[in-house]
């Protein structure tokens, strides 16, 4: 019998757990564990944060969906790793606290024989003065952030409708963000429903972002053939504001927040100040804080775990400068650099560097977007890990399975608009996400395979999409038939 | 703050297809077959 524990139940290590499951014999284990209770199918918030869904719309809970499938389900957060054990159990484990109401902070060692660290990122608005729901500005990570940006966002309509005029910022709160798109989406949807709810006209739209050009998304931006030109995504973007109304301000770092300002700086090192009256800035991301020790309790994990807090796999970590960047550089079977049976899996492997160009202000601030990592990737990263455990488990002998982003395409369709007939939404898709210069010489992507679109028929596809992976994250009869 | 003056922007005909129910319907095939092509590519990765 074999025991894998899957940290985190998002998209990568929901992903995990699930096809572990089918793919492991009866009597191995797998064990979830999660701080939460739910699952919560993040690309829909963006709509939650706006009042056009509920959190029950897009969390569904997992201690039934476990139970039903066999895997082991512990609502508790990882403290700690032990790979070689510790003087108080022999066998590799991690120590958990439970998050139980009744069991509350009790703790425990859980032993494994594979573990799939798929925390995903902490949100650390503690970066930026100010920053987040607990401070002066809203957030749509997780549903609760989200509904809260909801009612926020509803009584502004309210008082609009009786004459007030208001400003909302949408963007990146600190200079080292990623998720790009996430801001995206929800500043274009938040000028939609600004219309639908007939208060255009008494609104500025601002977006405030760390990006260098509009479109960058942390991945450089793309090329799209559109028209007989190659255009890249920054005219695709800027086309879309200057169509709806909506300012920008790029290559800025945010300072602090206060109750109805926000200071930021910007590339070129000035200062400024934006008045607003709501305003969803993104956290940067960093690890969820793990910490590791080695068999004698010395902490080791500064040689499990990058500064950034994400785990280090099999990539390339040795600093270079940016035009000696390689798509090779990129992990492929993201086991550990320290341990075989350990891996990481979505947001919580440490990428080898950015994958747009890094630019810094003159006394060093960096102002450029991090690397995403997109639901795509994430669940392609959760099962072709799964497999690699799988193989090992049962004896299967072959090389690990790979994913890497420098070779996997992703589809991001970015909603602009919920509305059946009159909704709309921009649809993009990246091959590969991170670009491949020797591959792809002249774009670093294949052009076949990286297009971008606006129009109603994305609307349909977010919602679609929304539907198909609500039903495939609850392992419903076919699940598996639904891609990744 | 930078705004619309330089950007491009979509002629009213590209607007009104964008809405245009059968045009979309033919982009929404041809939407899904590239991400089915992708998840195929993808799926031959790992
Ligand atoms: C608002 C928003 C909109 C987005 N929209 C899109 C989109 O349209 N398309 C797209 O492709 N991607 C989108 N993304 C990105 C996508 O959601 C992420 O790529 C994906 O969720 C990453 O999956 P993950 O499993 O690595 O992390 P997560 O989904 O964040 O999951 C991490 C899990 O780990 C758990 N966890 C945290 N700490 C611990 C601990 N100490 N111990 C155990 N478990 C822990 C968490 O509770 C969670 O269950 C969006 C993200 C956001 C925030």
């Amino acid at each position: 019998m074999a025991r894998v524990v899957v940290l985190g139940a998002g998209v990568s290590g929901h992903t995990a757990a699930a096809f572990l499951r089918r793919w492991l014999r009866a009597e191995d284990e797998v064990v979830v564990v999660s701080p939460k209770p739910d699952y919560n199918w993040l690309p829909s918030n963006i709509w939650v944060g706006l009042g056009r869904m509920q959190p029950n719309d897009v969390l569904i809970p997992l201690a039934q969906i476990y139970k039903r499938h066999g895997i082991i389900f512990k609502q508790a957060k990882a403290l700690s790793l032990y790979p070689e054990g510790s003087d108080k159990l022999d066998q590799p484990h991690v120590k958990i606290e439970s998050t139980l109401a009744e069991g509350a902070a009790a703790q425990e060692l859980l032993t494994y024989d594979y573990l799939i660290n798929a925390t995903g990122p902490k949100l650390n608005f503690a970066a930026t003065e100010g920053l987040g729901p607990s401070g002066n500005s809203l957030s749509v990570c997780t549903a609760d952030h989200a509904q809260e940006a909801a009612h926020t966002f509803l009584d502004h309509v309210a008082a609009m409708k009786r004459g007030a005029r208001r400003r909302f910022v949408v963007g990146t709160g600190h200079g080292t963000c990623t998720c790009e798109g996430a801001a995206f989406e929800y500043v274009v949807n938040l000028e939609f429903e600004l219309r639908r709810h007939k208060v255009r006209e008494q609104a500025e739209v601002v977006y405030l972002s760390n990006e260098y050009e509009l479109g960058d998304f942390g991945m450089g931006g793309a090329h799209i053939r559109r028209n007989g030109y190659i255009t890249p995504t920054n005219i695709f973007t800027e086309s879309l504001f200057a169509e709806r109304g909506i300012e920008w301000i790029i290559r800025s770092h945010v300072t602090k927040v206060e109750p109805s300002r926000i200071f930021y700086q910007t590339l070129s090192g000035e200062e400024y100040e934006l008045p607003f009256d709501m305003a969803m800035l993104l956290p940067p991301f960093s690890g969820v804080g793990l910490d590791a020790f080695d068999k004698m309790g010395t902490n080791i994990s500064s040689r499990l775990f990058a500064p950034s807090g994400f785990m280090r796999v099999d990539a390339a970590y040795s600093a270079k400068p940016y035009d000696q960047w390689k798509a090779s550089d990129w992990p492929r079977s993201y086991q550990s650099s320290e341990y075989s049976n350990i891996f990481a899996a979505g947001i919580a492997f440490a990428p080898p560097h950015a994958i747009s160009q890094p630019h810094y202000t003159a006394t060093g601030v960096p102002i450029f977007a991090a690397p995403p990592r997109t639901g795509m990737p994430s669940a392609m990263i959760g099962k072709a890990v799964a497999h690699t455990i799988a193989d090992r488990i049962r004896g299967v002998e072959r090389a690990p399975h790979m994913a890497s982003m420098s070779e996997l395409g992703a589809a991001c369709v970015a909603s602009a608009g919920a509305d059946l007939v009159h909704g709309s939404a921009a649809s993009m898709t990246v091959f590969p996400i991170v670009q491949d210069y020797d591959r792809y010489p002249e774009y670093g992507r294949d052009l076949n395979f990286t297009v971008g679109e606006i129009g109603l028929a994305g609307h349909w596809l977010k919602l679609l999409l929304h539907y198909l992976f609500m039903y495939k994250a609850r392992l419903l009869p076919g699940w598996t038939l639904i891609p990744e | 703050m930078k705004s619309s003056a330089y950007a491009t922007k979509p002629t009213r005909v590209t607007r009104w297809l964008r809405v245009f129910i059968p045009w979309q319907v033919i982009r929404f095939i041809v939407l899904n077959w590239k991400i089915i092509q992708i998840t195929r590519r993808n799926e031959h990765l790992s």
